[in-house]
């Protein structure tokens, strides 16, 4: 398969039911480069699906548009746009066999019976389903079908591919499986893509950059590293990872983006947090992983920002354990550390919580 | 196999036999009732149809083919057979095509009013088929609604016959049972995913060869089912036949109820009957034959 891809460009994207008030897609800007893979994050109705019709063509745009390749494509029909795309439940055509459901779309772009025949079979060897090619859909396993999905959608050589919640119909092992086959094939190929999840760990996992929408709006469109280590709000950090978040008072404004804050927990801090933020309505986010215990009696004298509290809850979850750990009527940490039998805790017991504040950020509250 | 497994295993071929005898217990009354109702009935009619017709009108018990080699040997018989089934594949084919897109669209609309549309769709059956048979007499007759608005405006001289023959009682038919055709493919509709139609856009497909490739294929179980329903609903009706034919539209239905009733001849009204039924199974056979294909 040749390498096919675009460019694309989502501006001021709209989109109003019929018979609601509030916008189910908000002013979307999204610029995905060639070969890039985005994923749309978010909980469910907050218009990631509804944007990834739009773009599919199979929902119109209230206004905005949505440019591939310098053109604006939201007066092209569905079936002109050479989109390959991949549906939550599959949607392989259940009359049709293996082979014939990948040749489809080739069929539709007039090759010729034996040329498509080829290609699918290519597609098929592809995703390593080759031997399957005259079982009929329902004879598949759920994974299986899933690849078929992606081999029908990638063998038209789409200009951009458009993923909707393709892995949340599988087990466990099987999705963390088909993420990387998914994002190897798409690396492989070039695709552009779109990704449509709700699961943060795979938007983490497999994309190049995360937009998180909430209320049809994108709270913030950047790398992993950067939505997970520097949310931009307070929900982007609730929504991606865990998080902690203390109350903060006498915000101070010091460069772009440091800030000097006071908290009730661990005082005076200076910490980095997001640029021209409200200093009224901020909050300081500490991932559980950046804060470390130490028992009371055997705590030493520490450089970093303390506060001591009890443990009321304890989670083991194989590799990590969980703590909570009360420091006062409003302030409950989680706290993970990988598991270590030397320093299990119990409930009751009194402990001491450290974290560097270079590790802490300041977000916006809304 | 181990002992305890062999000890589970034996427990729960026990188990089954008690659970197999619970489930016949259950289903008794109800075999019991079809028996009853129906099979015995039709053993009954079948019985009669090897009895022959006296000459003076008597009922003779006998073990015999006549009233059979009465019926398939007289050409006026196979007529009737013959109008049977074009009134049969005739009522079928046009309520199948007529009811398609109404119910693909009953399945389909997401209005409000969804509800209410299907019931209006099949609110006709709420009306005995005699006060409908009249009212397309109303319509279709000589002086009806039809022939006396054209003859008016003057694209007709003389009426033209749209009752009293089979071309008027498969109209009225057709509108008589399109009701069971719309219930019988909105259930058969309920599994085309939206999402196939969609997937066949991205993949290149216009409306129209969509609608070819994935959405008729997909229906056609459904529209087999209510093919099916029309077709013998069709064959068996009595009523319209009798009342827009006008007594000249002969088809089984009304034949055995002359044989019955006016010719008192019992024998070969069962042997129509049997006949009926034949032609009711090939149908059901060639369905199944359908059926299994499209879905398969």
């Amino acid at each position: 398969m040749s390498i096919h891809t675009a460019h694309l460009s989502i501006r001021n994207l709209q989109k109003t039911y019929p018979k609601t008030t509030a916008p189910a897609v908000d002013d979307v800007c999204l610029d995905v480069a060639e070969g890039e893979l985005v994923a749309l994050l978010g909980p469910s109705g907050c218009g990631k699906t509804t944007t990834l019709r739009m773009v599919a063509g199979l929902l119109d745009p209230s206004a905005g548009e949505i440019v591939v390749n310098g053109k604006d494509v939201v007066s092209t029909p569905v079936h002109k746009r050479r989109m390959g795309m991949v549906f939550q439940s599959y949607a392989l055509f259940p009359h049709m066999n293996i082979a014939e459901n990948v040749s489809f779309g080739l069929q539709m772009r007039r090759l010729s019976r034996a040329e498509a025949a080829k290609k699918a079979d290519e597609a098929l060897d592809m995703v390593q389903l080759g031997h399957l090619r005259d079982r009929r859909p329902a004879e598949l396993s759920g994974g299986q079908q899933q690849r078929v999905a992606l081999a029908r959608a990638l063998v038209i050589e789409p200009t951009l591919l458009l993923l909707d919640e393709p892995l949340s119909n599988l087990d466990a092992k099987l999705r963390e499986a088909m993420r990387h086959e998914i994002r190897s094939i798409q690396q492989r190929l070039g695709t552009t893509t779109l990704f449509v999840t709700h699961d943060q760990d795979e938007a983490l996992d497999m994309a190049d950059r995360i937009a998180i929408l909430n209320n049809g709006r994108i709270e913030q469109y950047a790398p992993p590293s950067e939505v997970y280590d520097r949310p931009a709000t307070r929900f982007v950090a609730n929504f991606v990872g865990k998080a902690n978040f203390l109350d903060v008072e006498n915000v101070e404004k010091l460069g772009n983006d440091t800030y000097r804050v006071k908290t009730n927990e661990f005082g005076v801090l200076e910490v980095r947090g997001v640029d021209g933020l409200d200093p009224t309505r901020a909050s300081l986010v500490v991932r559980p992983h950046r804060l470390t215990t130490t028992r009371v009696d055997e705590s030493v004298k520490s450089s970093r920002p303390a506060s001591i509290g009890e443990v009321i809850a304890t989670s083991y979850t194989g590799n990590v354990q969980s703590y909570e750990v009360r420091l006062n009527e409003s302030a409950v940490l989680r706290v993970d550390q990988l598991t270590d039998t030397l320093r299990d805790l119990r409930m009751g017991d009194r402990v001491q919580l450290t974290f560097d504040p270079a590790e802490a950020y300041l977000v916006s509250d809304e | 196999m181990t002992l305890t497994q062999m000890g589970s295993r034996k427990r729960t071929t026990g188990f089954r036999s008690r659970r197999r005898w619970e489930l016949f217990g259950l289903l008794f009354p109800g075999l019991l009732g079809i028996f009853v109702g129906f099979v015995l009935p039709v053993f009954v009619m079948f019985r009669m149809s090897l009895n022959t017709h006296g000459t003076g009108g008597q009922l003779v018990e006998s073990v015999s083919l006549g009233a059979y080699r009465d019926a398939l040997t007289d050409p006026f018989y196979w007529e009737v057979i013959g109008n049977t089934l074009v009134l049969g594949l005739g009522c079928g084919a046009a309520a199948t095509v007529l009811s398609y897109p109404l119910a693909l669209f009953l399945v389909r609309t997401t209005s409000k009013w969804k509800g209410v549309l299907i019931a209006l769709a099949i609110a006709p059956l709420l009306t005995s088929a005699v006060a409908r048979t009249y009212g397309w007499i109303a319509i279709l007759g000589d002086q009806g609604v039809i022939n006396d608005s054209l003859m008016r405006i003057g694209v007709l001289d003389a009426p033209i016959q749209l009752s009293n023959n089979l071309l008027g009682t498969t109209i009225a038919l057709v509108e008589i049972l399109m009701p069971y055709a719309i219930l019988a493919m909105i259930s058969g509709f309920g599994r085309i995913s939206p999402s196939l139609e969609e997937a066949a856009g991205s993949l290149g497909a216009s409306k129209l060869k969509t609608f070819v490739r994935i959405t008729l294929p997909l229906s056609l179980p459904g529209v087999f089912t209510g093919f099916l329903l029309v077709f013998v609903l069709a064959i068996s009706s009595f009523v319209t036949p009798r009342l827009l034919g006008g007594g000249r539209v002969f088809i089984l239905a009304t034949e055995v109820y002359n044989e019955a009733t006016q010719t008192l001849n019992w024998p070969l009204a069962s042997a129509l009957s049997v006949i009926l039924l034949v032609v009711f199974g090939l149908m059901i056979a060639v369905y199944q034959r359908l059926i299994a294909k499209f879905e398969g």
